[in-house]
């Protein structure tokens, strides 16, 4: 046998004291940030949160097992109604009932953590102080409901595939959104009101949403990082080979689409206690679409990409403000033409860089005077007398979103990171995929003309044997 | 063994005929109840929401057409499809309502309708360059800036210049973000389509605002009809048949040109095999361009016609959803890839829509089925899919394994 | 003895890629007029990447192509067929849900002499009388051996110079294959070239002038269909005789 010891292992115990340094070293940032940034600041870094559970999650049926899912929003709806549903203070369950236009009954309104615990005798945990276990349970309990729908959803995918499968997940999300309404459900969902007065100590807090972000972190990459991971990464790549080699297709679908659904659902039950009220609205396609973004923009194929993608994605929604005031439309104008003529340069950059031939396309030049005539005309419309007056931006930041998600697609479909993960072994150069010195020289014989003849090595009829 | 699979799957193409026979015993049964036992249900009602049911779902039928066609040639969703149905509407209204325009805005708006006739002309003369193509162009730039700066344009001008402009719209969406993906894995083709499709919903959002825009253009097609029958009266516009009479055309238009030109027959070959279709000499980019523009035309007539009916445009951002995925469904209830298949599927949920909601209304009894009304298409695409994929009028797929 | 000949088609030191992989190198060829050439080779030899690039569907990556004189390899897969050449295509590939009269109508697709089409026409229902039978049937429903039939009859219809045909014999029971061949043969003697891509080396040199054979993308033997039957290696490896 072969001398092991020089090929390289990864290092695991000193990245195991690496990863529980860098969590103190985020730990200690976000009690920086919290104590000196601004609320705005700490309520963005908590939806970043949010979202990046929801996002990694998604990330695991959309990227790993390549099924492109489009009802994440549905899951976090269910979530989200189970949560609040469990967690709403009595005061505000009486109002509901006394306001007369609710569509709860006496018994939905009950279904309260409060009264279950108070039903198995564990009154003690129904105080003011212990809110926080109260909400433990709701949100583990929506999750888990999520899931059950996960299972429901996941059960199409066994029998269709691609765009068809899709068209099924985007219905079964707006199906969940539109019967929830409907007096089917509304007892439960009090209709088209939804509720208000869901705590927010929980949602807005980085403390918890950071800690349930880092859960389903640690346990979406221990799943896509072992053999289940790569099971599914089989099937994403060809469906029929891996069913061939002894893969259980519906095993594994249906598992992702549960667990995917869980975190959708715990996302879903802190998105609630972030917005402080659940409320149909909360959970429109929009959402699944601004997840979208996030993991085309940040890349499928790693977790690291799928969470700088969300970071980008919650920086517009948060801090885009700006985009949708009120200009005068020259400005606007002027806007238009200065991206005009950024993206003539664009072109040219790029044409320099990959030395491409003709350098000078008819797009640059179409991109440039568009450009040029839109500028000027934006700097002589006050002296003419055109074009005056105020617009107001309204969905500029989903305009930029798009516009953004359709370049990536078109040109770097992989997103900005593609598949490369974030590890200690990269920080430290480490390049675990390369051969070692030994391992070159036991595979020099690859690469020796004497050796590797035309008709394979067996053709060897003139070297001499051993 | 192998009888055992065949009894079940011959059961299995059983149940669809089995659930549409259930249905309309179901329907024929609460008409007569309903006759019977109220009578505020006269003959009168039924034949008000009979009307009302052809008239939706031959709208939805102007939608399917394009989702149904795009799919068959590249198999992709069109996810913009129902936003391209919400500028059609848009575009009209923008037409009727602010005409005349000064002369810059007319030429601005007559370059792009000329351009759109241009590409019609152009699927009978092959090319571009060819001189009455070009001719046809300059005679409809002038003709449009002519009407559009002296005169204040009538629904059916504004209808076909809306046409032209949405047609060239479905062309410049496929060159931008659709062609470059040719080759790509169809989830993000899937993905590119619903980016398109956001920003057409913000953008319409940015010139529109949140508002509800009023769609009452001057025609005679407003009319009042109202006519006996039996003990009642039925009180309807001259829509009723105006809508039916006008999608038909359409569509007879559509199903002459794919079976009878060359042009058409080579999107009908493009879209059972592409690369041979290729071998042919067919240029397939030629012919999916032509599908866009054929199919945004026909979604414009769409959305121009539902602004009719409904007397106004509900917001741009959600306009084209709903409508947009019943069509989708339409079209691949009925068949997806198949023209005939879209049209029955859209006067399917065009019935189920409206006809079912009519027959369960609210009573004293009975709170009706109206809340539910939108979640029908999304039911029945589901148990399609699952049941039977390739539609009512497609082959069974299943069988080709 | 051909190099004075008229050349139809030659290729000249053609290489094309698929991505970073080499497929063919340095390939030369040439057919004359009124030749049939036969090409054969094993599996992944690049048969039909050769088709593929004479038509149009694989670009050349170095080296050049000629068809009746001028410069092809840059011309796109529309020029070339206006220029004269047709395809009929692996596994025949009829449009399905096509009638056989609309089938014929796409092999014309390029051309607008509507009386010349129709003589076309004719000559095709001359060799394929079942093709004029079930003019109006759906190609889907037809046998292998039909829609063989109909697909060189699609060929025939933009009157090309030079046919290129990709494996005819494939899925064919060995009674269809005879009658293909047989046919093949006719059309070729109304001199129209033909260049046949096939696995089934026997039956290609029983009725091709000349043959070419590819082993990983290069040409390594070529001749007259004579000197390739009587060739030791050929016979080792192809012709299945020891």
């Amino acid at each position: 046998m072969q001398d092991t010891k020089h090929i390289v292992q990864p290092n695991r115990n000193r990245n195991i004291l690496l990863t529980i340094f860098a969590t103190v070293l985020v730990a200690v940032a976000l009690l920086i940030l919290t104590s000196l940034g601004s609320v705005k600041l700490g309520s963005a870094l908590a939806l970043f949160a949010i979202w990046g559970i929801a996002t990694v999650s998604l990330n695991l049926v959309n990227g790993t097992l390549g099924i492109l899912s489009l009802g994440h929003h549905g899951f976090m709806l269910i979530g989200g109604y189970t949560t609040a549903l469990l967690i709403l203070s009595d005061d505000k369950r009486e109002k509901i009932l006394a306001s007369g236009r609710s569509s709860m009954t006496p018994f939905t309104v009950g279904l309260s953590i409060d009264n279950f615990f108070n039903a198995i005798g564990l009154t003690a945990f129904t105080t003011d102080e212990t809110l926080w276990l109260r909400f433990l349970v709701a949100i583990l309990l929506g999750g888990l409901m999520a899931s059950v729908v996960g299972l429901i959803v996941g059960i199409p995918s066994l029998r269709l595939r691609g765009d068809y499968l899709a068209i099924v997940t985007f219905g079964f999300g707006e199906i969940i959104r539109l019967t929830a309404s409907t007096r089917i459900f509304s007892p439960i969902t009090n209709g088209a009101l939804g509720f208000s007065g869901v705590p927010t100590e929980f949602g807005k807090s980085v403390w918890w949403t950071f800690a349930f972000l880092g859960i389903t972190i640690y346990v979406i990459s221990k799943l896509k990082y072992s053999s289940f991971g790569r099971a599914m990464e089989g099937i994403r790549e060809d469906e029929i080979a891996s069913e061939a080699m002894g893969v259980n297709l519906a095993y594994h679908k249906v598992l992702g689409f549960v667990v995917s659904s869980f975190f959708a659902g715990i996302a879903g039950g802190l998105w609630v206690s972030w917005l402080g009220g659940a409320r149909l609205d909360s959970f429109l396609f929009t959402l699944t679409f601004f997840f979208l973004v996030a993991l085309s923009v940040g890349g499928t194929g790693s977790i690291t990409g799928v969470l700088l993608g969300t970071a980008l994605v919650v920086f517009v929604r948060q801090y885009g403000d700006p985009l949708e005031q009120s200009y005068l439309i020259t400005t606007w104008i002027l806007a238009i033409g200065v991206i005009l003529l950024l993206t003539a340069l664009a072109i040219y950059i790029f044409r320099t860089i990959r030395r491409s031939r003709p350098k000078i396309i008819p797009a640059f030049y179409l991109f440039l005077i568009a450009g040029v005539a839109t500028v000027v005309l934006a700097l002589l419309a006050p002296s003419l007398g055109i074009m005056q007056g105020e617009f107001r931006g309204f969905g500029m930041r989903a305009i930029f979103l798009s516009i953004l998600l359709i370049i990536i697609m078109v040109f770097r479909p992989d997103g900005m990171v593609g598949r490369a993960e974030f590890n200690w072994a990269w920080v430290f150069r480490e390049r675990l995929d390369q051969p070692t010195e030994e391992e070159r020289k036991q595979d020099a014989w690859l690469s020796n003309p004497e050796l590797n003849r035309p008709g394979g090595a067996a053709n060897t009829s003139d070297v001499e044997e051993d | 063994m192998a009888s055992k699979s065949t009894k079940v799957k011959k059961t299995i193409n059983w149940i669809p005929w089995l659930l549409v026979l259930a249905i309309l015993a179901i329907v024929v049964g609460r008409i007569i109840y309903l006759g019977t036992v109220h009578d505020r249900f006269s003959s009168a009602y039924f034949i008000r929401a009979f009307l009302e049911s052809l008239k939706l779902g031959s709208l939805y039928a102007l939608i399917a057409l394009g989702y149904t066609m795009v799919y068959g040639i590249i198999r992709l969703i069109n996810f913009a499809h129902g936003e391209v149905f919400m500028v059609g509407a848009f575009f009209t209204y923008y037409l009727f309502s602010f005409s005349p325009y000064p002369l810059y805005a007319a030429v601005i708006w007559s370059i792009f309708i000329a351009f759109g006739f241009m590409k019609i002309i152009e699927l009978w003369r092959g090319k571009l360059k060819d001189p009455v193509v070009l001719a046809s162009g300059a005679f409809a730039f002038v003709l449009a800036t002519y009407l559009l700066s002296q005169t204040t344009v009538n629904f059916f001008v504004a209808l076909v210049f809306s046409m032209l402009l949405t047609g060239v719209l479905g062309i410049v969406i496929d060159k931008i973000a659709y062609s470059p993906l040719r080759t790509a894995p169809r989830n993000s083709l899937l993905i590119t389509a619903i980016a398109v499709s956001f920003f057409w919903q913000n953008f319409g959002l940015l010139v529109f605002t949140n508002r509800q825009t009023p769609f009452r253009p001057d025609t005679f097609l407003r009319n009042r009809m109202v006519f006996a029958v039996g003990d009642g009266t039925v009180r309807t516009t001259m829509l009723s048949f105006a809508i039916p009479l006008i999608s038909v055309i359409l569509v007879v238009i559509l199903t002459l040109f794919v079976t009878r030109t060359r042009l058409g027959k080579a999107m009908r070959a493009s879209a059972q095999d592409a690369e041979v279709a290729q071998m042919m000499g067919i240029s397939v980019n030629k012919v999916i361009a032509t599908t866009f523009l054929l199919g945004s035309m026909l979604a414009a007539a769409g959305g121009a016609m539902w602004g009719l009916n409904f007397g106004s445009l509900n917001q741009p951002a959600i306009m084209g959803i709903l409508p947009g995925i019943k069509a989708f469904a339409a079209a691949v209830i009925g068949g997806i890839g198949s023209l005939p298949g879209a049209v029955i599927g859209a006067l399917i949920i065009g019935f189920m829509e409206n006809f079912m909601t009519a027959i369960f209304p609210k009573t004293a009894e009975f709170q009706g089925i109206t809340e539910f009304k939108d979640t029908f298409a999304f039911i029945l695409l589901i148990i399609v899919l699952l049941i039977r994929p390739s539609g009512i009028v497609g082959e069974d797929l299943s069988e080709k394994v | 003895m051909s190099e004075n000949k008229e050349k139809l088609l030659e290729l000249k030191k053609v290489t094309t890629h698929y991505g970073a992989i080499r497929a063919l190198h340095n390939v030369d060829m040439v057919i004359h007029p009124g030749e049939m050439v036969c090409l054969l080779g094993g599996n992944a030899s690049g048969k039909s990447t050769t088709l593929k690039a004479i038509l149009g569907i694989v670009k050349v990556s170095t080296g050049e192509m000629y068809f009746r004189g001028e410069r092809a390899d840059n011309l796109s897969i529309a020029d070339r067929i206006v220029r004269g050449m047709a395809v009929v295509p692996e596994n025949r590939r009829i449009f399905p849900k096509m009638t056989v009269l609309e089938n014929l109508e796409m092999g014309a697709y390029l051309r607008d002499d509507k009386k010349g089409i129709k003589e076309d026409m004719e000559y095709v229902f001359d060799l394929f009388p079942r093709v004029q039978e079930r003019l109006h049937q759906k190609g889907g429903t037809m046998s292998g051996g039909e829609q063989q039939m109909l697909a060189m009859g699609r060929a025939l219809m933009s009157r090309p110079k030079l046919i290129l045909m990709d494996e005819p014999s494939m899925g064919l029971a060995p009674i269809f294959v005879e009658r293909i061949f047989e046919i093949i043969k006719q059309v070729n003697k109304r001199g129209i070239s033909v260049f046949v891509v096939e696995q089934n080396a026997n039956i290609a040199l029983g009725i091709a002038d000349r043959g070419y054979v590819l082993q990983t993308g290069e040409v390594v033997l070529s001749g007259t269909a004579n000197e390739l039957l009587n060739n030791e290696d050929m016979k080792k490896a192809y012709l299945g005789e020891v």
